[in-house]
C-alpha cells in the first residue's frame, strides 16, 4: 500500500540514527541491523538508504570515515551530538504522534 | 562489461559533482553491491543471478543518482569557505572595477570589457548548470538570469502605473514570505536595498560631487554582503545576484548595462517612478521565481 510505503520511507532517517546510536556502521550493516531489530518488518532499499545517509551527513547529524574491515575499505557512519539531539526530539514526537493516533483510532472503532 | 560496472556507470553518468565526490559515492555503492552479491552467492545462486538480484535490490540507478545529485550538487559548498566566498563574490568585484574604470574615464561604455563581462557571466552560469550549481556559481546565475529577463521585460518600462502597483504588491507579498520563512538565511539580502537611496541621491544631483563615493559605498556593500553570505554558508546568493545586479544597474543604468533605456532615466526620474517600477518590479519578481525553486530544498 502506497501509504505505508511512504510512511516507511519517511522513517528511514529515524531508523538509521537509532541503529547508529548503538555503534558506527556501514551501509550494508545498517540495513541488516534494521531488518534484524524490526524482525524483517523494515527491509530498506539501498536506493532509499544512501540518499538518507548522505543527507544526514550533510546536515551534520552523522559523520563518516573510511575504515578497513576484514581487509576491505568501508565507509563507516558515526552519529554526532547534533544527531543524538535530533534523534531524541524526533523519537519523542513520533511516540506522541503514534500514541495519539492509536487512541483516536480506538475511539473511532467504538463509535 | 559486467552488470555491476554497467549499473555503476549509469549512476556515475547522472552525477555531475566534482570527481572526488563522485568517485567516493561510486566506491561506496560498489562495496555495498559486492556485499550483497557475496550474501546471495552464499545462498547458493550463480554469480550472474546474484549480481542481478543485488542490482534489483539497490533500485533504479537514475533515481538514486538524482537524489544524491540534489543532496550534494545544488548550493553545495567546497571544503574551502574562502574559495567559495571569493568565487561567488567575483561578479560583483568585476562589475565594481568596470564601473570604477568607466568613472575614471579609462574605458568607455562601448568597451569590449563589458562584452567580456557578460560572456564570463554566461560561461560561468553554463558551468554551474553542468556541475549542478555549486554555491559559488549561484550569484553568477543571478546575474545571468536577469540578463535574460531584462531582455524579455524590455517593453515593461512602458506599461501603465496600475500594472506597477499590482506587481509591487506581489513583490511585497513575496518579500514578506521570504523574510518570514527564511529569516536567518536572507537577513543579509534584505539589508541590500538600503544601499539604493545612496545611488538615488547620487543621481539627484544633491550630492552629485560625491557620486563616486556613493558608488563605491554600494559596490563595497554588495561585495561584503555576497562574501559574508557565502562565508557563513547561507544559500541566498542567487537572490544576492539578482539584487546585486539591480544595484549595479541603478549605478549605471543608463550607460553601462542597458544603453537603450538611457533616455527615460536621464529625465526627472521621480516623475518616471511608475515607469521605473513597471520595468524593474516585474523583472525582479520573475527573477525570484526560479530562485525560489532553486533555493527550496527538495526532500525525498
Amino acid at each position: 500500500m502506497k501509504f505505508f510505503r511512504e510512511l516507511k520511507k519517511g522513517s528511514t532517517k529515524l531508523l538509521t540514527l537509532s541503529v547508529l546510536k548503538k555503534e558506527p556502521m556501514y551501509g550494508y550493516q545498517i540495513i541488516k541491523e534494521i531488518k534484524k531489530l524490526s524482525k524483517n518488518y523494515f527491509d530498506l532499499a539501498e536506493g532509499t538508504l544512501y540518499p538518507a545517509l548522505h543527507d544526514l551527513e550533510k546536515n551534520s547529524y552523522i559523520k563518516s570515515k573510511w575504515q578497513k574491515h576484514r581487509g576491505k575499505k568501508r565507509k563507516y557512519y558515526y552519529i554526532t551530538e547534533k544527531g543524538l539531539e535530533f534523534l531524541g526530539q524526533t523519537s519523542k514526537e513520533w511516540n506522541l504522534f503514534a500514541k495519539n493516533l492509536s487512541i483516536f483510532l480506538a475511539k473511532k472503532q467504538k463509535i | 562489461m559486467d552488470l555491476i560496472q554497467k549499473y555503476l556507470d549509469s549512476i556515475s553518468k547522472k552525477l555531475r559533482l566534482n570527481r572526488k565526490k563522485e568517485e567516493e559515492i561510486i566506491k561506496e555503492i560498489k562495496t555495498h553491491l559486492e556485499d550483497l552479491i557475496l550474501e546471495y552467492k552464499k545462498g547458493g545462486i550463480s554469480v550472474k543471478k546474484a549480481e542481478q538480484r543485488a542490482i534489483e535490490k539497490f533500485g533504479n540507478p537514475k533515481k538514486i543518482a538524482r537524489k544524491l545529485q540534489w543532496i550534494h550538487g545544488f548550493g553545495s559548498f567546497s571544503d574551502s569557505k574562502i574559495k567559495d566566498a571569493f568565487l561567488g563574490t567575483l561578479p560583483f568585484l568585476i562589475a565594481s572595477v568596470l564601473i570604477l574604470l568607466l568613472e575614471l574615464n579609462f574605458i568607455t561604455k562601448f568597451s569590449y570589457l563589458f562584452g567580456f563581462f557578460w560572456a564570463l557571466i554566461t560561461g560561468v552560469s553554463i558551468y554551474g548548470v553542468t556541475k549542478a550549481f555549486p554555491a559559488w556559481t549561484i550569484s553568477w546565475l543571478g546575474f545571468f538570469n536577469v540578463i535574460i529577463l531584462h531582455l524579455l521585460f524590455f517593453a515593461g518600462a512602458y506599461v501603465s502605473p496600475l500594472f506597477s502597483v499590482i506587481l509591487l504588491s506581489f513583490f511585497l507579498i513575496f518579500s514578506i514570505y521570504f523574510i518570514v520563512k527564511n529569516q536567518s538565511k536572507f537577513i543579509f539580502l534584505f539589508l541590500m536595498p538600503l544601499a539604493i537611496p545612496y545611488v538615488f541621491y547620487g543621481y539627484d544631483g544633491i550630492i552629485q560631487s560625491h557620486r563616486i563615493s556613493m558608488e563605491i559605498i554600494v559596490c563595497i556593500f554588495t561585495i561584503t554582503v555576497s562574501f559574508l553570505n557565502l562565508y557563513k554558508k547561507f544559500k541566498g546568493n542567487y537572490l544576492i545576484g539578482v539584487f546585486g545586479f539591480l544595484l549595479y544597474s541603478f549605478i549605471y543604468f543608463d550607460v553601462v548595462f542597458f544603453a537603450p533605456l538611457q533616455s527615460p532615466f536621464e529625465k526627472n526620474y521621480l516623475g518616471l517612478l511608475p515607469t521605473i517600477l513597471g520595468y524593474l518590479i516585474p523583472l525582479f519578481i520573475i527573477s525570484l521565481v526560479p530562485g525560489y525553486y532553486f533555493l527550496k530544498q527538495k526532500s525525498y
